[in-house]
């Protein structure tokens, strides 16, 4: 039988027991037809001899049961006597057991930490009552509806197909759907927009994220509070009194684990809540990553955001009612995203269709009324076991750069493993040659040897398990920035189990198939012989091996050079001129209009938070800005010129209002003209100050000074005359090069000027001026909490978050990938010198000097070593380009990258033959030739 | 048939197994035909024991089967020994009867 024959009856033994059973069936039964043949052909009539067969059988069932049993257990009979010898050998070889195993664990360790995160991410249900129920509602459009008149949340692009895509709806068509449906035992929304609010609580301001919720949201989902009731149907009215289930960890870490915190007061923007309950522990909402601490009844929402008011005119009275009935009974303002519990036994798609035509008929109505029907929306669903998919949109892409990192590594620490595997089968040559001579089938000893390899993995793999907490922990300490909200339970569940189970076998199986047919193909006369080196298979396996080596080379290349890459985006990032001075630069934040302040109040709360802050030891300047320098998000308008732009042409810019002393704290220079200062307010005319691409851009090479920038429309136009023109500086990204941007004062915008990021230049370190800034923020108005306290460096590391993902993890997972290879090359240039003991020895007897040999040695391992750079550097050549969107000023081909790696290679190729090569220098000719 | 038959050991039938296919290849009930005719009828294996003896020899790779047709034009399967089972055959063979003469000693022996 040829071997492949005996490979497929393995596998057909192992996977298709149906087809062995079913052999078995057909060769009984010519058993039995042979048998009846024999008793007809004795004299008996068929009948007679059926019956006289089947009794000299003694059952049919029997006799297949009894195969069965002696094939299963020699099966079993062979794994454990497998299990046993692999445990005895390995045991026999602590040295090479500890480093495949340790090689094994940080390839399955790093494996199974990103999975960890990719199962937190990607695939973690909600921690609610049986998840596959619910299912999230969407509707997609080919570009913005028109009966849409106003919409809070997410709106994007459909990745499937172009258009529009988005989870908000209007409460009329919510209202519908959970009324009109049968398909659901539960329809429930809450507000597509969460956003954080000032609360407090025993006169201790805070800063707490607030989702609006419907009144049967935590019975649809099914999530029970362990203290006090949740929010019920009653609660969610204008007229209920207004109640708030706080989350496990706000009642844990704010309210200090008080058991009696039910039927207290927390006031949130003013508005007085009793809290109702507390949610469990494991809860935290419906947008993985964001951890909710308060949830309310919808209808407190638009009272909630009348308080807000981010922008525009606040309203009073009769017109807050009117914004408020607006969230309401207006079915174009579309703000609730809606999800549902599915009656068990009823597909998704059938429940679609019943809301569709519910949704259909809204959509109707409304244009109807509305007299406008472009781009009309049409219902989608999709799972909501997951909850909503902002995380998972937003990790999908560095996810998968990291998990094709790991998978280099691991495959690697497989090729790794291989090569030791294959060198040590040179050691074992006799055994496997005495065993194969005895009568071994081959078949039977490349089970037994990949036994071992599944073994080493397994081992590798419990303490891989080990390793991954701790990958884990460095992961998320590599990437924390500080600052970022983002919470992300990371555990070992039976998914990363199972995973890890997975990769563990499947990577021993990789590294061992080949080393065990290896072992095996030999000539038993020259393996038994003790010089076996020099024979031909041996040379074949050495080929395997230096193949191996090169192709580790090859992978760590590929991940350095990432690495490499992403380091110098974020080198590129982190140094890019900002057009302001970057260090010693203190920010937060504060929202005065939150705490109800309008109008010549507010700017007194300005003027007096800038006076007092000023005067603190340590404080040489400060100000203040509607957005921070960078990563505070952006906010942009378009104008009109008279006197330089047509009629309908308008000019695009970004705009900030800024504080007294905004350019001198920054230090952006003033180029033309002057800049804003304190006398530029309500009674003064409104000026602005532009930056030198908002000049070029509108203005060309002209003087801009005087011209009026016009907002508004042509009817009730708000002028904007230009006094001056500063340095460009960025704004928001640091990718962007900076913007054409229009500066404001606050004075002159105060409806918008609610909230403000203060920018405190310092003499010495900005922390240690925190404590006596807190002091003074306090003393001003102490219900108002200040929020974000970072330096301008820690913001920009903040908004680096993906770069320094990348080039970190890439970075660590590439100095990992150097470290095997080390080993690797370390092995393998060791085993080399050992097998060509005799033939060192005879060069060194015919006269070769030392220092030839360690050259020669060196050499070699530096063949090995460039040809896995070569190799390398085509397959990153082709690679990088799929990163290239990740890089900033960094071509993909980056020379500097691929010849700096290139060189670190072969620095690390030499330094691992390094040893190996002294070894053979100092090989004692007569000692080797009578190894011979 | 004797009592022979029914305590008819495990290492006795492969051996008679190996035995009858150094014959040449035959399908199941040739086999358990043949060493009923060369033992003179004292052994006769039952399929229940037949079987599980022909499947262990196959998996320790003693024995390689595939399908044929028999003398009476049937579909059959049919075992024959391997290389290493034919060298198996002889140290068995070697095997009992280094028993089987220690045995016989024995019981001549008289007190």
């Amino acid at each position: 039988m040829s071997f492949y024959f005996r490979i497929r009856s393995l596998i057909s033994n192992l996977l298709r027991r149906d087809r062995i059973d079913h052999d078995l069936d057909a060769e009984v039964n010519s058993y039995l037809e042979q048998l009846i043949d024999e008793k007809i052909s004795e004299g008996l009539d068929p009948d007679a001899a059926r019956r006289a067969a089947l009794i000299e059988m003694g059952g049919v069932e029997q006799v297949r049961e009894r195969v069965r049993d002696v094939r299963a257990g020699m099966l079993l009979g062979q794994l454990a006597q497998d299990l046993r010898y692999g445990l005895r050998v390995l045991r026999k070889n602590p040295g090479f057991t500890a480093v495949a195993v340790l090689t094994l664990a940080l390839g399955i360790g790093a494996n199974t930490a990103i999975f960890s995160v990719v199962d937190a991410v990607m695939l973690e249900m909600l921690p609610v009552r049986n998840p596959q129920q619910l299912i999230l509602f969407k509707w997609t459009s080919k570009a913005w509806p028109s009966i849409v008149e106003d919409l809070e949340g997410s709106n994007r692009e459909d990745p499937s197909g172009g258009g529009f895509i988005s989870e908000s709806f209007s409460y009329p068509t919510y209202e519908a759907m959970r009324t009109g449906g049968t398909s659901f035992s539960e329809v429930f929304a809450f507000a597509a927009n969460t956003s954080a609010f000032n609360v407090q609580l025993d006169g201790k301001a805070d800063s707490a994220l607030c989702q609006p919720v419907s009144g049967n949201y935590f019975n649809g989902l099914g999530v029970q509070t362990p203290m006090g009731r949740p929010i019920l149907p009653s609660d969610d009215s204008a007229a209920a009194p207004a109640v708030a289930v706080i989350s496990y960890s706000f009642w844990r870490n704010k309210v200090g684990a008080d058991d009696s915190v039910v039927g207290r007061t927390i006031v949130v923007d003013s508005i007085p809540l009793t809290v109702a309950g507390v949610a469990p522990p494991e809860f935290f909402g419906t947008q993985p990553g964001t951890s909710v601490d308060l949830w309310v009844p919808l209808h407190l929402y638009p009272r909630l955001l009348q308080a807000v008011a981010l922008s525009g005119p606040v309203q009073y009275g009769a017109a807050a009612d009117a914004a408020a009935a607006a969230y309401w009974e207006t079915p174009g303002t579309w703000w609730l995203v809606t999800m549902g519990r599915l009656k068990p036994g009823v597909s998704e798609a059938q429940a679609r269709a019943e809301l569709e035509v519910i949704f259909d008929q809204g959509v109707e109505d409304l244009a109807r009324s509305a007299k406008t029907d472009e781009n009309r929306p049409v219902l989608r669903s999709s799972p909501g076991a997951k909850g909503l998919d902002q995380l998972r949109r937003r990790f999908s892409e560095p996810l998968m750069v990291l998990v094709c990192a790991v998978g280099l590594v691991l495959l690697i620490a497989c090729a790794n493993v291989a090569g030791l595997l294959l060198a040590r089968a040179t050691a074992r040559q006799r055994e496997i040659a005495v065993r194969l001579s005895l009568g071994a089938r081959r078949l039977r000893l490349i089970q037994q040897l990949l036994t071992e390899s599944v073994l080493l993995a397994a081992m590798g793999g419990l303490l891989g398990i080990l390793f991954a907490r701790w990958f884990s922990e460095l992961l998320v300490a590599l990437v924390a920035s500080g600052r970022q909200r983002f919470v992300l339970p990371l555990h070992v569940n039976e998914r990363v189990l199972l995973f890890t189970a997975g990769i563990a076998l499947l990577t021993g199986l990789l590294f061992g198939l080949a080393p065990a047919f290896s072992a095996t193909r030999m000539s038993l006369t020259a393996a038994l012989k003790e010089g076996s080196a020099s024979s031909v298979l041996g040379s074949r396996r050495s080929r395997l091996v230096r193949v191996l080596v090169s192709a580790q080379v090859a992978l760590s290349l590929l991940l350095l050079v990432g690495a490499g890459l992403f380091l110098r985006t974020l080198q590129k990032l982190q140094t890019v001129p900002l057009g302001f001075e970057r260090q010693q630069l203190l920010l937060f934040s504060v929202s005065p209009g939150l705490n109800g302040y309008r109008g010549s109040r507010l700017a007194e709360y300005y003027r007096d938070m800038q006076s007092r802050i000023g005067v603190i030891p340590g404080v040489s300047s400060v100000t203040f800005s509607s957005h921070g320098p960078v990563g505070y998000g952006e906010s942009s308008s378009s104008v009109s010129i008279p006197g330089v732009t047509t009629d309908k042409q308008r000019v695009d810019l970004h705009r900030l209002l800024v504080g007294p002393g905004y350019f001198d704290t920054l230090g952006i220079p003033t180029l033309i003209g002057r800049v804003l200062n304190g006398r530029d307010d309500t009674s003064a005319p409104k000026v602005a100050v532009i930056n030198q691409a908002l000049m070029h851009e509108a203005f060309g090479g002209d003087s801009p000074l005087g011209k009026i920038l016009r907002f508004g429309s042509a009817e009730r136009p708000r002028d904007f005359e230009v006094v001056g023109v500063v340095g460009d500086a960025k704004y928001n990204s640091l990718r962007k090069s900076p913007p054409p941007t229009a500066y404001f004062s606050h004075l002159q915008a105060l409806d918008a000027a609610t909230q403000m990021t203060f920018e405190v230049r310092t003499g010495g370190d900005p922390s240690m001026v925190v404590p006596g800034l807190r002091n003074e923020v306090a003393e001003v108005d102490q219900d108002i909490p200040i929020t974000r306290v970072e330096t301008l460096v820690q913001a920009i590391d903040s908004s680096l978050l993906f770069e320094r993902m990348y080039s970190r993890l890439t970075g660590f997972f590439g100095l990992l990938a150097l470290v095997l290879v080390c080993v690797g090359l370390y092995g393998t240039m060791s085993y080399f010198v050992a097998r060509q003991t005799n033939e060192i020895g005879i060069r060194m007897a015919l006269g070769a000097h030392p220092v030839r040999v360690f050259q020669m040695v060196l050499a070699q391992g530096l063949k090995l070593t460039v040809a896995g750079i070569v190799v390398g550097l085509a397959g990153a050549a082709a690679a990088t380009r799929l990163i290239s969107s990740a890089l900033y000023e960094v071509p993909a081909l980056d020379p500097l990258t691929f010849v700096s790696v290139a060189a670190l290679l072969i620095a690390v190729g030499l330094l691992a033959c390094y040893v190996p090569a002294r070894r053979a220098m100092k090989v004692d000719p007569l000692v080797a030739l009578r190894y011979e | 048939m004797s009592g022979a038959t029914a305590d008819l050991l495990q290492g006795t039938l492969d051996l008679l197994i190996l035995k009858t296919l150094g014959l040449g290849p035959d399908h199941g009930l040739g086999i358990a035909r043949r060493i009923n005719q060369i033992t003179r009828g004292t052994f006769h294996p039952k399929p229940g024991s037949l079987f599980p003896a022909l499947h262990r020899l196959e998996e320790k790779g003693w024995l390689a089967s595939e399908w044929g047709e028999s003398e009476n034009r049937r579909r059959a399967k049919y075992y024959k020994l391997t290389r290493s089972g034919r060298r198996n055959l002889e140290t068995e063979t070697a095997n009992w009867e280094r028993i089987a003469a220690a045995i016989f000693l024995a019981l001549e022996a008289t007190p």
